[in-house]
């Protein structure tokens, strides 16, 4: 983690919850981007501050803030991890 | 493992399978035959179970022997695959039809001829593959069969680059519940993607044997996880069907002939298919030995898991008809230097040791590996997100590299003893 750019620690922040590899949370990170903005062209990142050095080349913080934001939404609606009884 | 196939004929229809085995032969098949020695069960019991696979000759006179059907039995128990090969009408109602699987069947009643002598050699060339099937086993619940299974396996893909396929067939589908959260398990018992739509041979439930080659779910997502194959067939809660003993006698040849119809696809993509098992004896564990080159039962060192061992061996000689060879059977250690769970659990771990090693059937079959306690081997759901499932186990967590070293090399272990 780059001590130098706030917003790469922001989003791992936003990203804790995930159980993987810095690489996967990049992965997912940019999928999620490229599902947001037909613009987006998919690319591969060793871990998060990669990839959002990257994106904010070509997208505002705020828009790579919401970004992370949808997918941890996505991600606790799809893998909730609780059982229910019916 | 031997890769003849055997021929095997009552002596009324000598003439039918001599035309046969010279039209096989021309084509490049090689078949020994298996008739006299239909009457020994003594004789033929080795040459069945190590056969590559076996063609029954099916007219009245099969239909009506003990010998064809020990033998066709043997095979089936056994996971020796069975082509039938069909020289006259038998009654549908008979046995053997009921047994065989229709969808392989070859019909030779017009006669010997190219198209079927093609068809049956596709067949046979179809039943291998080098995929080893290894059911996770023991009678005693509780013994860590699921969660080992899991652990060790995706060892042996990270640390070896091996390729898997679990296969979820208890009725509690806790494998299955293990890797995926609520809301995917939902999506694929609704799509009838799970192993209750391959045993179900009709009805709305049932998947299309084409859609076997489909079913799995990918575990490693990622698309940096590389080539090698991570993959799930699951399992969901209406497998309890098949412990009860309800369904009809075709319905359950049916289900046992789906089923291998599975593993023969598995086998031609994987290592190894690694069938968890449900702690007891149904006809869901006669599926899992019967299908198994490799059976592991997990114990730990405590002394109810080695009751469950000994019904375990009890079982599968009920099942296989035969007595287990040791290097077809591997017993695992499973939580030893727990001194949170015993103060004596050194102790613990060399009486269980020493009492299994001193069986005269389980002693060779104990593995010198064994798998530490470890918080990290615990089916406690995670409160975050695994989005690749192959993140929720040990490997990947938080377990102590005594632990993930313990598992790279008790799963090596027990794929070197069943690929030998």
């Amino acid at each position: 983690m780059s001590a130098r750019d706030p917003l790469a620690a922001e989003i791992a922040a936003l990203l804790a919850p995930i159980l993987a590899p810095a690489a996967e949370k990049a992965d997912l990170l940019i999928e999620e981007m490229c599902a947001r903005h037909k613009t987006c062209e998919a690319f591969e990142a060793r871990g998060l501050p990669a990839a959002v050095r990257r994106l904010r080349a070509r997208y505002t913080p705020a828009q790579i803030r919401a970004a992370a934001k949808s997918l941890m939404a996505r991600l606790a609606r799809e893998h909730d991890p609780r059982e229910r009884v019916t | 493992m031997s890769t003849a196939n055997l021929l095997a004929f009552e002596p009324a229809d000598a003439s039918a399978a001599r035309e046969l085995a010279a039209a096989l032969s021309a084509a490049g098949v090689e078949t020994r035959a298996l008739s006299d020695e239909l009457a020994a069960p003594e004789a033929s019991t080795e040459a069945v179970v190590t056969a590559g696979a076996i063609i029954p000759l099916l007219t009245p006179a099969a239909a009506a022997s003990d010998g064809m059907r020990r033998a066709v039995s043997l095979a089936l128990a056994n996971g020796r695959p069975v082509v039938p090969v069909l020289a006259a009408d038998i009654a549908p109602e008979s046995w053997l039809s009921v047994a065989v699987d229709h969808d392989l069947l070859v019909d030779i009643r017009p006669g010997v001829t190219g198209p079927a002598v093609a068809e049956l050699a596709r067949a046979l060339s179809e039943t291998t593959g080098k995929g080893r099937v290894v059911a996770m086993l023991n009678i005693k619940g509780g013994v860590g069969k699921t969660v080992l299974a899991a652990n060790l396996f995706t060892a042996a893909h990270l640390a070896a680059n091996r390729s898997i396929a679990f296969i979820d067939l208890d009725p509690q589908h806790n494998l299955t519940q293990y890797f995926l959260p609520p809301a995917e398990r939902n999506r694929i018992r609704a799509a009838n993607q799970t192993i209750y739509s391959v045993l179900v041979g009709s009805g709305p439930s049932a998947a299309e044997r084409e859609a076997f080659a489909r079913l799995a779910v990918p575990l490693n997502r990622s698309k940096r996880a590389g080539k090698p194959r991570f993959e799930l067939i699951t399992g969901d809660e209406r497998l309890f069907e098949f412990t009860l003993d309800n369904r009809s006698e075709r319905q359950r040849a049916e289900a046992f002939a789906r089923f291998h119809a599975l593993i023969q696809v598995l086998r031609t993509r994987v290592d190894a298919i690694v069938i968890d098992a449900n702690p007891c004896a149904t006809f869901l564990t006669r599926l899992a030995i019967a299908a198994a080159d490799h059976i592991v039962a997990p114990v730990r060192p405590e002394k109810y898991s080695l009751t469950g061992l000994n019904m375990l061996e009890h079982v599968v000689t009920e099942i296989r008809g035969r007595r287990l060879k040791p290097d077809e059977f591997s017993v695992l250690l499973n939580g030893v230097n727990d001194r949170v769970r015993s103060r004596a659990g050194e102790d613990a771990d060399a009486a269980t040791r020493a009492e299994i090693s001193a069986a005269p059937f389980f002693g060779s079959s104990l593995l010198p590996e064994a798998v530490p306690y470890s918080g990290a081997l615990k089916a406690t759901p995670s409160d975050r997100y695994a989005v690749n499932p192959i993140n929720v186990t040990a490997m990947m967590r938080v377990a102590s590299r005594e632990v993930k070293a313990s598992l790279a090399g008790a799963a090596a272990a027990i794929l070197k003893r069943a690929e030998a």
